[in-house]
């Protein structure tokens, strides 16, 4: 990043850190606009933003902000929390800005009590205080001000007031750290004792930046992360020692998270005044219905309902448009354009990059729309409420009710249940949601099955077709119970959610994550789709211009005995293996193997003799449980943080769609036969 | 078990009950949480901590429950409110405490 403001450019590094549901993205937005930078903290499927802002009236200095993952301590409980601690220790910021959201001041702070213990200088925004005033809290910045010894700047983000002032503070306070001298939050003696035997005990395995006592004081807290640093670092006996100190004071953990809300109660007291009388809240009272057993699972299914009803009624037609103008038009343009070129250059741009692209193109009013929808929904804070309904059914795959509303988006598309997952905190339960998520049946599958079914089956392609659906779902529960239980431990996943308060959407906030998640998905996925359609269009156009003579025919053919297990012939698996591009083009590639040197062109005529019921069957299972498509795959590669998961769950949907095929198969022929 | 019964015999009265067992409406004080240092730090990390003023503000029996801790709504499954032992007593003094589930507002 070279900046060209002036000759003495000086780069300060600012922290954005905060409790979840604190307003904090939109504070981050608010300073950084347009120049946010989205990718992975390194080595982990976290959610690194970084940005920059450049102060009004302060030429060459530049504020480079680096947004930490929301968490409500800094204990190694999750990769996201092991992520804003390493961030504050290792990189050195300059400043950390501690995002607080004023109607739930106190359990804010403990984020605070954590912070003081490291050593970058803190500066604390009061975010929300319209929230809190609305429930008669008031707070006074400055009284906490002084209590806490550091800069505390009031802030309404949504309305961007306090904003600049904020900026100003980081000003002053990164130019003078000396002055910087807060009140820090001390345990109880008893704790403090044995902090101390703790420190002098492990101070020379202590690796280079941690601070001692803060290792220390993590040892004591039963920190996993840092115990086994340590560990691996002290010899055997000298760990001995270590260990038995700790096991005596088992539950210190529970003595020093009292010693801090402690030191937080006596520094708000003068500061905040609240309502004597017990209020009623407008979230209570949205909750008496969104969180009922009954009525929350009507509201959530009314709710999806309207989702699906826009997805179709805008994103679909605008789907067919661009198909018609942006893919076919743009084919038959490249096809004119390039008439006198070679054959294969208007082939491998108009049907293969140009079908990759298209794939990813038409995709994209659908998307935007269920992206917009997730925004949304997190925004208000009604995505919490899904997740509190529907825990009690998700739990017994071993899902988090957190992975309802992200699988539910496959039906339409699983591009957004994939992308989707990242609501989900824990990092089990949010594997194992990516991995099944491909067996949601998607619009463009039952579009194959839509076609198929009545070729194959006439009048009863209704019931065929509710029976693959169901077929698809029960495949997805069972596939998750397993995985559970078998790949991913057992372990009951611990149900501890915030239900924030709701409030009214931001646009800009829900704007910017659309356009973020839009962005990411052309730029990571993008490029795989397109690769990947020009290889399949490669291996289905050479070594002879037609298909029946292709690679991948012949691919299709040595897997002829195979096949015969589910009653395929070579054209069927040739099919499956087009699919892999887009789901349609197992039509698209019947059309094509059944229709030209056989006289007649349409697809039913030709198919329906070819194929037994039990074939029939057999291949719409396969089809409908078979690996997703590759855009799925791309974004599954990008979401679970490599191709490691990717493949895994290629190769597990790959066993299961043709191990049902087969049973299919058999017990069809079977009950035919009998 | 220790901390809560010492606490119940100091005047306070009812036996401490596990969060999961209080209807909705119910308050008191967090007298003793158990569970591994994970469960622990996670739950002192939302505001749950020996001493804490606690409401349930609704629990239907089966499925999880929400509770009102430190000013947050907190949902949490039924073998986690479990492990939330609660000295049953009057609300805490100066709280913002809304009507629970269930229970009309005058």
């Amino acid at each position: 990043m070279t900046v060209t403001q002036g000759a003495a450019t000086r780069q300060i590094t600012v922290a954005l850190a905060g409790q979840p549901n604190v307003g904090k993205s939109t504070v981050f937005n608010m300073l950084t606009g347009l120049s946010q930078h989205v990718g992975n903290w390194p080595g982990k499927t976290v959610e690194q933003k970084t940005g920059v802002h450049y102060a009004r009236g302060e030429e060459g200095v530049e504020i480079k902000l680096v947004d930490l993952p929301g968490t409500y301590s800094l204990t190694a409980d999750s990769p996201e929390e092991r992520v804003a601690r390493d961030f504050v220790i290792k990189e050195r910021p300059d400043l950390v800005v501690l995002i607080v959201n004023v109607a739930a001041l106190e359990r804010n702070l403990y984020l605070l009590a954590e912070l003081l213990a490291l050593p970058a200088p803190v500066v604390v925004a009061l975010n929300m205080l319209d929230v809190a005033e609305r429930r008669g809290i008031h707070v006074e910045p400055a009284v906490l001000e002084s209590a806490l010894k550091l800069p505390v700047v009031p802030m309404i983000a949504v309305k961007n007031q306090g904003v600049r002032e904020l900026v100003q503070v980081i000003l002053r306070t990164a130019r003078d750290p000396a002055g910087y001298a807060p009140s820090r939050p001390q345990i109880d003696p008893e704790q403090q004792r044995v902090a101390q035997e703790l420190e002098r005990l492990v101070a020379p395995a202590v690796p280079a930046p941690y601070p001692h006592d803060w290792v220390a004081l993590k040892l004591l807290e039963g920190d996993t992360e840092i115990s086994q640093m340590i560990r691996e670092r002290l010899s055997p006996s000298e760990w001995e020692q270590v260990d038995a100190l700790l096991l005596r004071h088992e539950d210190a953990i529970l003595e020093i998270a009292s010693s801090r809300y402690e030191w937080i109660a006596r520094m708000v007291r003068a500061a905040v005044s609240r309502p004597r009388v017990g209020q009623v809240v407008l979230t209570d009272e949205i909750d008496r219905v969104a969180t009922h057993p009954f009525w929350g699972l009507l509201l959530v299914l009314a709710i999806l309902g309207a989702v699906f009803w826009l997805a179709y009624a805008i994103g679909a037609p605008l789907q067919g448009l661009l198909d018609t103008y942006f893919v076919e038009g743009g084919a038959s343009w490249l096809h004119q354009v390039l008439a006198g070129a070679p054959w294969w250059l208007s082939g491998v741009l108009a049907d293969g990059v140009l079908a990759g692209a298209g794939t990813v193109i038409t995709f994209l009013p659908i998307l935007l729309i269920f992206f917009a929808v997730l925004a949304l929904l997190e925004d208000v804070g009604y995505m919490a409420r899904i997740a509190y309904v529907m825990d009690r059914y998700m739990h017994l795959m071993g899902l988090h009710g957190k992975s309802f509303f992200p699988l539910l988006l496959g039906f339409g598309c699983n591009v957004p249940a994939v992308l989707g997952t990242r609501i989900i905190d824990s990092p089990k339960a949010r594997l194992l949601t990516i991995l099944v998520a491909p067996l949601v049946p998607c619009t463009a599958r039952m579009a194959v099955v839509t076609v198929l079914a009545p070729i194959f089956f006439g009048a009863a392609a209704f019931w065929v077709m509710w029976a693959l659906v169901g077929l698809s779902l029960a495949t997805l529960a069972l596939t998750g119970v397993l995985l559970h239980r078998f790949a991913f431990g057992g372990k009951h996943a611990a149900f501890i959610m915030e239900l924030p308060l709701y409030h009214l959407p931001n646009v800009r906030t829900i704007s910017l994550a659309v356009w973020q998640r839009t962005v990411a998905f052309l730029k990571k996925a993008g490029g795989i789709i397109v690769v990947l359609s020009v290889l399949v269009w490669v291996l289905a156009t050479f070594p002879t211009r037609e298909m029946e003579t292709s690679y991948l025919a012949a691919i299709g053919r040595s897997f002829a005995p195979l096949g015969a297990h589910l009653g395929l012939d070579w054209q069927m698996i040739v099919a499956l293996l087009t699919s892999f591009v887009a789901k349609e083009n197992t039509i698209a590639t019947l059309g094509i193997l059944f229709t030209s040197g056989r006289g007649g062109t349409d697809l039913a005529a030709n198919l329906a003799p070819t194929v037994t019921p039990a074939a029939g069957l057999a291949f719409l299972v396969v089809q409908m449980l078979f690996i997703p498509c590759v855009a799925t795959v791309a974004v599954i590669r990008q979401e679970s943080g490599g191709w490691k998961w990717a493949l895994v769950d290629l190769g597990l949907l790959l066993v299961i769609s043709l191990s049902a095929g087969a049973i299919v198969y058999r017990v069809g022929t079977w009950l035919h036969a009998g | 078990m220790d901390r809560c019964e010492m606490q119940g015999s100091n005047g306070r009265g009812a036996p401490p009950t596990p969060l999961g067992d209080l209807p909705a409406g119910a308050h008191g004080v967090v007298c003793e949480l158990r569970g591994g240092t994970g469960f622990l730090s996670r739950m002192t990390a939302l505001g749950f901590t020996v001493g804490a003023p606690i409401r349930v503000m609704q629990n239907y029996g089966r499925g999880p429950l929400i509770a009102l801790v430190r000013e947050s709504r907190i949902a949490l499954g039924r073998r986690e409110a479990g492990r939330v032992l609660v000295q049953v007593g009057p609300p805490a003094a100066p709280a913002t405490a809304p009507a629970p589930a269930g229970e009309r507002p005058a």
